[in-house]
């Protein structure tokens, strides 16, 4: 078929002047191209992917549900720590970040981490990493709630920048055996973790300027894992520096 | 070969036809307020079934112009305001097999480069079967195959429709020039 043979180049010239002129209103343009922006949560997906958005969606709904009640069974060998241990923690973290003195011990002196330390672990039963961090200035220590549990929390600040370090009994979310190290990001917080002799060992950093990294946080994990002394029930002064510092 | 495209690469094609769409929308319309709701509920609709479009020979446009034929379609049904019914015995004599002759006289062409003002009523006139195809013929320069997709008719159908609108332009001014002295009778 000839697709000219209706062609009519001066009929089709003065269309265009007439009708070309209607502008899109900017205020539509705008909602038009925010309305493509928000659309990847709208339905862009096909139906086989809603179905399958829904498949992912539950079999991790299941995950989470199981994942902190079965983490002995060291199925998680990638050393994630469970995101409800790790968003309680960080959550008791600001709390208490947020207080205006964190629970100082009656009785025991602010710099004797050593008697901070035995006091604690009496009542948790398990060692608890108690040290002065150079750099960081100890803000105080008490026994804290993480999901549920008790834990011993020493809070370290250093300007903006704070910092816990966590002792609890790991009987209490079914960790798996010692030695095992943890890891995990929550917003601006670095947690870095590792089970020994019974216990959750777990340090959370906090910078707003977001320039400690995890593996910082790791290091510093593994400084105190490597400092650990179950005797004393306190960790030597580990050899850590952040950036920054 | 139907292809499919990434997301990125739809929304911006997709955000490049707005121009087409809210030219379309208003001759559709008649009312920038009702062409804005039309507009934006044409891009609902591709987003809801953006997963299932294919790239196709004619690309974008006519699968978003189709969309919004078929809205307004739906919304005229709806509102019980149906556009005027074509002829449909005298569409199917016109088949594609059998383009309709187009007029040869020099008149209507120095009449259509000439008469913009009588034009502009004359478009106005026309059914809106007619505008629309020549719309998408003369300002969104679409070929006749892009717009029986778009319009969702048959190629000859278009080619009727346009032959028509011309043929209903050309009298409209012919007569406007004859009642001026413009033109010889």
């Amino acid at each position: 078929m000839d697709e000219n043979a209706l062609n009519d180049p001066k009929l089709k010239a003065a269309v265009k002047r007439i009708w070309s002129d209607a502008a899109v209103p900017p205020e539509l343009r705008a909602r038009v191209q925010q309305m493509l922006s928000d659309a990847p949560n709208a339905g862009v997906a096909p139906r086989w992917q809603g179905y399958a958005i829904a498949a992912v969606l539950l079999i991790a709904a299941g995950v989470a549900t199981w994942l902190p009640w079965n983490f002995s069974r060291n199925v998680l060998a990638d050393q994630t720590l469970p995101w409800t241990v790790a968003d309680s923690m960080v959550q008791t973290h600001d709390r208490c970040c947020g207080a205006r003195d964190h629970h100082l011990l009656r009785g025991v002196r602010g710099d004797d981490f050593a008697a901070i330390g035995r006091r604690l672990s009496r009542d948790l039963g398990v060692p608890v990493l108690s040290t002065a961090l150079p750099h960081w200035q100890f803000a105080g220590a008490g026994p804290c709630p993480v999901w549920g549990h008790e834990s011993a929390h020493l809070l370290y600040r250093d300007g903006a920048r704070t910092l816990s370090v966590f002792s609890i009994p790991a009987r209490d979310f079914s960790l798996p055996g010692k030695d095992d190290r943890y890891a995990a990001t929550r917003d601006t917080h670095r947690l870095a973790g590792f089970v020994r002799d019974g216990g959750l060992y777990c340090v959370v950093v906090n910078s707003p300027d977001g320039q400690i990294t995890e593996a910082q946080a790791a290091h510093m994990r593994d400084q105190l894992l490597g400092s650990f002394n179950q005797d004393s029930f306190v960790a030597a002064a580990p050899s850590v520096a952040f950036a920054g510092h | 070969m139907p292809v499919k495209l990434p997301r990125q690469q739809f929304e911006s094609l997709a955000l490049a036809q707005l121009d087409t769409l809210y030219r379309v929308a208003r001759r559709l319309t008649g009312n920038p307020e009702r062409a804005g709701d039309l507009v934006q509920e044409t891009y609902l609709r591709a987003l809801r079934a953006a997963g299932d479009f294919e790239l196709e020979e004619f690309g974008i446009r006519p699968w978003l112009l189709r969309i919004m034929h078929n809205l307004h379609s739906t919304r005229g049904q709806r509102e019980n305001r149906q556009p005027r019914a074509m002829d449909e015995q005298h569409l199917a004599a016109n088949s594609p097999e059998a383009p309709p002759p187009m007029p040869s006289d020099g008149d209507a062409a120095a009449l259509f480069d000439s008469m913009d003002e009588q034009l502009v009523a004359a478009l106005e006139n026309l059914p809106m079967e007619y505008q629309q195809v020549m719309l998408l013929w003369a300002v969104e320069d679409l070929s006749y195959r892009q717009i029986a997709a778009a319009l969702d008719v048959p190629i000859g159908t278009v080619m009727s429709r346009l032959y028509r609108a011309r043929q209903s332009l050309a009298n409209d001014l012919r007569e406007y020039a004859q009642r001026q002295r413009l033109v010889r009778e």
